[in-house]
């Protein structure tokens, strides 16, 4: 398989250079080279190849919830998203705290060309009070583990586990939210939600846990990730706990680097999301430290909900949204054309996209997959590259979409960038963003 | 933004009617005065029948139990010569799980001209509002806006002080459960179209967490003030909730009674959408004061939602 005529990321910026990828390996090619007999060419037309991207935040809904999605469609649109590879929640019908299930889910995970890591959860059947067999599961394989969908409420388990991932080599990931303080809280607390009479979940709510993570690590050092972070105290938290050496990485979400709560005030469900949109302050300020480099990760949080689920009310409607297949646009539209000034710029600078489309590649691509290899020495079984184009816009439409849900909250909103190509080892999965059916299911 | 200063229109089309927020001052006084048409002609001329929906058929979706906003609506429908109906929520397919979406779109089915939403999660209207091509009537969505009762409490200050224009100036005071409370955010909005200021009062716990508006924490300090009392029903469940506040200190500091009552300005007035607690947010002696305007907002509720009713399915433009 080769890749011709792209602008190749190589770790900093980009260099016109053609790619070969095989099954086990990837080497740049010469100018003067022609590609062996029966080698598949794309043509990247003068776009952008870089490292295929990594989700460590996707909710699989399998078991239990495949009226919302799908093994099937869920590869499907991540494979149109550019992602080679995800981490699949553990927040599942049953909860993924057992050896048994793990094991099942590794197994039929494995038949598509798109990695599926499954995780495990940190307590049993994820209420909190008990931790998992996490010595076990291990064995068995699992190397993520996460109650994601809620916190851990009980520092004294938080701490347990942040010493058997530090023992073991995994990564305990938390979704930083206190249980009182968001409690009941559908939207951002702020002046929206004041104004709406909605009822709010405070900031605080997050970095209160967030400055216990961190202080818990302090000493234990375990592989602490912080999901989805989208307030202002987690910032200075974060910027304090790396100053300080405290150990930990970070994600942030496209949808807080892009949207802001004012979204809400049309009481459309697909806006409804844990942790909740923030203000416009916030958003930005979020997108500030991520280009100076805070987060470590963008995570999709890619949550699907059957349409009958979010056409109920705002109070009812579940929180999640989905992200996979939209995630690269969402990011460089928020990189390049959300910043105070460049509103409604039609002119950007190329070096402002390519500095722009150089951090996606980092946190997308390269910071995932290193983070998860440095720890738990897990990585991409096959090399997997993307053609992107950064510059097109183009407005989502509901029949766009491959996941089975179509919470997003993207639809009719123009966004830049497309992904044009997948391709993981020598299956091609997009073609000129259409996917190739054949490419789905792994051939080995 | 705040409750009392978001005045812009969000687009949404004229064939609803959802939240004071996105009227403007002209169509909400166009409301006004066609409210008191119609109290003109009812009280004066004994009129019952005005016949502008003769053939319509408005129905009721109230997924909060609500007797007196409902039968405001069924009231006003008829005089206007319509049919009401009620869809029964307790008996219903949305006792089986059945979506807000379908059930609305069944009502819609059915050939109804009119539904009248209530709901206790904020928003449901605006959502029925895109999904339907009927005309869809906010009757109070959770916190966050009860526009027809806004509109009504105009008729009925506009009555008491003798015009829109006489509220210019006016400070309007609402007194409790801010927060949780559609009404305070529809009035308070409603009344600044008109350029009456309001504040606030109530319990820190009690107020929207983000204040960017007057607030008070003493009903005392502005008793004496203000044109309007504002007096809102404590929610005693919401009470219980809240853990820090008691029933009893609540009653001592903005229960208005007779005593406190003495400090009101000359000329000022009591309101009150009910139903009252008395004993609660108003003692024996307030409950029946003539200050208190609560009557006249219960008759005037019916004439503010014949004018809504009119201007969405009336067959000429309202005068």
């Amino acid at each position: 398989m080769w890749i011709r005529g792209g602008k190749l990321f190589d770790g900093e910026g980009f260099k016109e250079s053609d790619l070969a990828v095989s099954q086990d390996r990837i080497r740049k090619v010469g100018d003067q080279e022609t590609p062996p007999l029966g080698t598949r060419v794309i043509d990247a037309g003068g776009r952008y190849v870089g490292p295929a991207f990594v989700d460590l935040h996707t909710h699989s809904r399998t078991p239990g919830k495949d009226g919302s999605e799908t093994a099937d469609t869920l590869v499907r649109a991540a494979a149109l998203g550019g992602y080679c590879f995800m981490v699949a929640m553990a927040n599942t019908d049953p909860v993924v705290d057992s050896v048994d299930l793990y094991k099942d889910l590794t197994r039929s995970f494995a038949r598509y060309s798109v990695e599926v890591l499954q995780a495990a959860s940190v307590t049993k059947r994820r209420e909190g009070n008990e931790l998992v067999d996490m010595v076990s599961l291990h064995e068995a394989g699992a190397v993520f583990f996460s109650d994601d969908g809620d916190v851990i409420s009980d520092a004294r388990l938080m701490k347990k586990a942040l010493e058997y991932s530090r023992r073991l080599g995994v990564i305990v990931a938390e979704h930083a939210q206190d249980e009182r303080l968001s409690y009941g809280g559908v939207m951002n607390e702020g002046e929206i939600s004041s104004e709406l009479g909605v009822s709010g979940i405070p900031e605080d709510a997050e970095s209160v846990v967030v400055a216990r993570d961190l202080e818990l690590n302090r000493v234990v050092k375990g592989n602490l990730h912080l999901m989805h972070l989208s307030s202002l105290g987690s910032i200075e938290l974060l910027r304090h706990a790396r100053s300080a050496g405290i150990p930990f990485s970070s994600e942030v979400t496209p949808h807080h680097l892009l949207l802001n709560d004012s979204e809400l005030r049309e009481f459309n469900t697909n806006y409804k999301v844990n942790p909740p949109l923030r203000s416009e302050q916030t958003r930005r300020a979020l997108l500030r430290a991520f280009r100076a480099d805070l987060f470590d990760v963008v995570g999709t949080d890619h949550a699907p909900h059957a349409r009958h689920l979010k056409e109920r009310s705002i109070r009812e409607a579940p929180f999640g949204l989905i992200g996979l297949q939209s995630a690269f646009s969402a990011t460089i539209s928020a990189l390049v054309d959300s910043e105070e000034g460049d509103m409604g710029n039609t002119e950007v600078d190329t070096s402002f996209i390519e500095e722009s489309l150089a951090l996606i590649f980092r946190k997308m691509a390269v910071a995932p997959q290193r983070i998860l290899e440095s720890v738990t020495g897990v990585k991409a079984k096959v090399p997997a590259y993307v053609v992107v184009d950064p510059s097109s816009k183009s407005s989502l439409q509901e029949s766009d979409l491959v996941s089975m849900s179509k919470n997003s909250p993207y639809i009719g909103r123009e966004l830049r960038g497309s992904v044009a190509s997948l391709v993981i080892g020598e299956n091609v999965l997009v073609d000129e963003g259409r996917l190739v059916e054949e490419g789905i299911i792994n051939a080995r | 933004m705040t409750v009392l200063d978001d005045r812009r229109c969000r687009g949404v089309s004229g064939k609803d009617f959802l939240a004071i927020a996105e009227l403007t001052k002209d169509k909400v006084q166009t409301l006004v005065e066609q409210a008191h048409f119609y109290q003109r002609r009812f009280s004066k001329e004994g009129v019952r029948d005005f016949g502008e929906l003769k053939g319509q058929v408005v129905v009721s979706l109230f997924y909060e139990n609500s007797t007196r906003t409902r039968m405001s609506f069924e009231r006003a429908t008829k005089l206007l010569g319509g049919d009401f109906a009620y869809f029964d929520i307790a008996s219903s397919s949305v006792a089986k799980g059945e979506s807000l979406r379908d059930t609305a779109t069944v009502l819609e089915a059915l050939g109804f001209s009119a539904v009248v939403v209530r709901h206790y999660s904020e928003g449901v209207s605006h959502q029925v509002a895109k999904w339907l091509d009927i005309p869809v009537i906010n009757a109070g969505d959770g916190c966050h806006e009860h526009p027809s009762q806004a509109i009504g409490d105009l008729v009925t200050l506009s009555e008491r002080f003798g015009s829109l224009k006489a509220l210019d100036g006016l400070k309007v005071a609402f007194v409790g459960d801010v927060a949780h409370s559609r009404v305070a955010r529809s009035v308070s909005r409603a009344v600044a179209l008109f350029g009456a200021s309001s504040v606030f009062v109530g319990p820190p716990e009690m107020l929207p967490p983000f204040r960017n508006m007057p607030v008070v924490y003493d009903l005392d300090e502005v008793i004496g003030e203000v044109d309007v009392l504002y007096m809102l029903r404590v929610q005693q469940e919401r009470l219980l909730e809240r853990e820090t506040i008691d029933l009893a200190s609540y009653v001592r500091r903005f229960q208005l009674n007779q005593i406190r009552s003495a400090k009101m300005r000359q000329g000022g007035v009591i309101m009150h959408p009910g139903p009252m607690n008395v004993g609660v947010e108003v003692d024996a002696y307030v409950s029946k004061s003539l200050e208190l305007l609560a009557p006249a907002q219960v008759r005037n509720g019916v004439f503010g939602r014949m004018a809504i009713l009119s201007s969405l399915l009336g067959g000429e433009e309202v005068a």
